[in-house]
């Protein structure tokens, strides 16, 4: 069986397969173009909200106010053509503000109860100062994020797809704020940070933000072909020894495994859940599209180890005493995990 | 490159030439199977090297236990044994190939492949448009990929492990060379040894029955060397007896005095005796002993009376101190060589000159805790020097003749 150019099938199947990831690399291009066209001095940062939107996963971004959490948001929710709505976190939101509502509707004639969505109905979720909410309304996104739909007395409600949630907390200020419990912390796929930009990245913004009004996004890719390019990710190829290498990397991060690195031993109280080494597999899939690879390397793994496990890994007193951080953890379990190779 | 696969039927029924064929996947099978054959080889040679180096350290080990007289001779045995084992140690690798997939690592490693060729050796018989597509990746990878680029085995440590077990073990080995035997028959009445050699206590008295006689090694082999060094000199004293004119003291028991402490000076400066001996007497600062001959060099003033060479008498006269309590001081030898001179002329009596100093020096080696070995040795020797008459001057004597007592 062959093609009219005396190709055959599988030849024609692999071509076109081959043509698919091409244009993902493309469409990927265009739109981290867009996005940095805005947002300046952040491409770490739109490079890993990019990769988490392409396998479906949230994102919470941490970082001082003014550095352009808000603006990443907004611009690729215009960049993707997606649906976009925002919740401003503060200690009196409730759970029905962000859910929906059941509302008495009168009409005329009659009166009825009917359900009211939220701002939570959209494609894209910007959810400002996450860590503003009480803990009740933070559950509320539980759901929300995990089973992507929503429950409402007693009514399951889908969410549209895509369903992202882009969060944002600032990681200073602590009066009225609630951190966020571990178990909604593990929902977000990647935890960004977002750091003061250089100073020539200062220049470029100040240059491209005191001026005249910056035109807006345009749409690169629409909902369809992100659907497509969600698809075309997971079918990267992984083979044993890198899936083995994530769950090292994971395992490395916890104290009490025989993989634990020496200073998970010291610092750590808690390591890296499942939906970590989930995380790492997906990242490091749209990581090795965009290196023009099929498959999934160790370093693809190790480019995405420290967002997708950062928020994931729960220190002792002792270890936050010394100043340890979570990326250093990481860092000492991918070392960990390549001597276990 | 061509691609033949199976499109499945909608009945699923198979057809003529349902057979999966991707010639992707051989060709990186080719390029992998390469690697895999460089790597064996490697592994071997460094296994081999390896082994050898075991080897030959199993034989220095035996050739210096049997040096230091601690075993008998098995070095026939233990080469073999330590070539065999060898062999079979270099041999081990050939029995494990390399895994296809252990080449595909180390080529992704060694070229910086992202795993190209790890994942493709799995997904090689899968069908999946994707695994296909990894295959076709990894096998264009392939194509430029750089054998040389491959790890070179660490191997200086076997290397250095090697060449320094090649030298130990050759030189042990020539050094106990294969003509023990011979010297052995110029042994003669000399104590044989049972069992093990070379440990002091262990040497039997003459004339014991040989059972079980080793190969003469360690200090026995000293003791021949000495023996015959012994009876050479004695011919060359005998030869040039004007040797003993040039020294100050003339005297001829002096000269055969520190002919014998010479020798056992010697063996003293070897090393071989002073540990035995005790070294009851510093080496005075005069004297200088070289560490590569082990022959003691006097310095200027030191010692004259030197039939057989330089140094004997500074060591000889260490070993006659020891042995018979002369006075260390060259005069003190020549006035004590003088007066037995004198008084065994005065009895008519020349062969009786060396009486006493022998005797002095038989009952100071009485005294002494001295090996039964080297005991043996210095008194059949004295022996010797008793029964054998002193050298004949051709020349006339520089020293002026001494008034009759």
């Amino acid at each position: 069986m062959t093609a009219g150019d005396g190709r055959g099938v599988d030849e024609l199947a692999l071509e076109d397969l081959a043509t698919r990831c091409c244009r993902f690399r493309e469409s990927f291009g265009a739109i981290r173009a867009e996005v940095e066209r805005i947002v300046v001095g952040h491409p770490d940062a739109v490079e890993g909200v990019l990769i988490a939107l392409c396998t479906g996963g949230h994102v919470l971004l941490e970082g001082v106010p003014g550095l352009g959490k808000t603006l990443l948001v907004k611009t690729i929710a215009g960049a993707l053509g997606l649906s976009h709505s925002r919740v401003q976190c503060t200690p009196d939101l409730m759970p029905a503000d962000i859910t929906g509502t059941i509302a008495l509707v009168e009409s005329p004639g009659t009166r009825d109860f009917s359900f009211r969505r939220g701002p939570i109905f959209a494609n894209l979720v910007h959810v400002d100062e996450i860590n503003r909410a009480t803990p009740k309304t933070q559950a509320a996104l539980l759901e929300a994020m995990q089973e992507r739909a929503v429950t409402i007395a007693g009514d399951t409600h889908c969410l549209p797809e895509p369903f992202f949630v882009l969060a944002t907390q600032n990681p200073i200020e602590m009066e009225g704020t609630f951190p966020l419990p571990e178990a909604e912390l593990d929902r977000f796929f990647f935890k960004l940070r977002m750091g003061l930009p250089r100073l020539d990245t200062l220049v470029d913004i100040l240059r491209l933000t005191t001026g005249s009004p910056r035109p807006a996004p345009t749409c690169s890719v629409d909902v369809a072909q992100l659907g497509d390019l969600m698809t075309l990710a997971r079918t990267v190829v992984v083979a044993e020894d890198a899936y083995r290498r994530a769950a090292r990397i994971v395992r490395a991060t916890h104290p009490d495994t025989p993989e634990a690195s020496e200073l998970a031993k010291r610092a750590v109280r808690l390591g890296a859940s499942p939906r970590g080494a989930q995380a790492l597999v997906l990242g490091g899939k749209v990581k090795a599209l965009l290196a023009g690879r099929f498959n999934v390397a160790y370093a693809d793994l190790e480019a995405v180890a420290p967002a997708a496990l950062r928020h994931r890994i729960l220190l002792t007193f002792e270890g936050e005493a010394d100043g340890i951080d979570a990326d250093a953890v990481i860092l000492a379990a991918l070392e960990r995990a390549a001597e276990l190779r | 490159m061509r691609i033949t696969g199976v499109v499945p039927k909608a009945d699923g029924v198979a057809t003529d030439g349902d057979v999966f064929e991707n010639t992707d996947a051989r060709a990186l099978e080719k390029v992998l199977g390469r690697v895999a054959r460089r790597l064996w080889a490697r592994r071997a040679m460094r296994q081999g090297s390896r082994s050898a180096a075991l080897a030959l350290t199993l034989l220095t080990v035996v050739l210096l236990t049997h040096e230091l007289g601690l075993s008998r001779d098995l070095r026939g045995p233990v080469l073999l044994g330590a070539l065999a084992l060898g062999l079979w140690l270099a041999v081990l690798p050939a029995l494990r190939p390399v895994r296809l997939a252990r080449a595909a690592a180390v080529a992704d490693a060694a070229g910086e492949l992202g795993e190209r060729f790890t994942t493709a050796v799995e997904v090689m018989a899968e069908r999946g448009a994707m695994a296909r597509l990894v295959v076709r990746d990894a096998t264009r990878s392939a194509a430029v990929f750089d054998l040389t680029r491959l790890p070179k085995a660490p191997m200086a440590c076997e290397l250095w492990l090697l060449a320094a077990g090649t030298i130990v073990s050759t030189a042990l080995w020539l050094h106990g060379g294969p003509s023990e035997g011979g010297r052995r028959d110029r042994a003669g009445d000399l104590p044989a040894v049972v069992g093990r050699v070379g440990g002091p206590g262990e040497i039997r008295s003459s004339g014991a029955p040989e059972v079980g006689v080793a190969e003469p090694r360690g200090t026995l082999r000293e003791i021949l060397r000495l023996d015959r060094e012994l009876s050479e000199s004695r011919d060359v004293a005998a030869a040039t007896p004007a040797s003993a004119a040039t020294s100050p003291s003339n005297d001829a028991a002096s000269i055969d005095s520190a002919r014998v402490s010479a020798r056992a000076g010697r063996a003293s400066s070897r090393g071989d005796v002073p540990g035995d001996l005790g070294d009851p007497l510093p080496m005075s600062s005069s004297d200088s002993a070289s560490p590569m001959s082990g022959t003691a060099i006097p310095r200027e003033g030191a010692d004259t009376a030197q039939p057989g060479g330089p140094g004997r008498g500074a060591a000889g006269r260490r070993i006659g101190l020891a042995a018979g309590g002369v006075s260390p001081t060259r005069g003190e030898f020549a006035r004590d060589g003088a007066r037995d001179r004198d008084r065994d002329e005065a009895r008519g009596n020349r062969s009786g000159e060396e009486r006493e100093p022998l005797a002095s020096a038989r009952a100071g080696l009485a005294r002494m805790a001295v090996p039964p070995a080297l005991r043996h040795y210095v008194e059949r020797y004295l022996d010797e020097l008793r029964r054998t008459p002193p050298p004949i001057s051709d020349e006339p004597s520089a020293a002026p003749p001494r008034p009759a007592p």
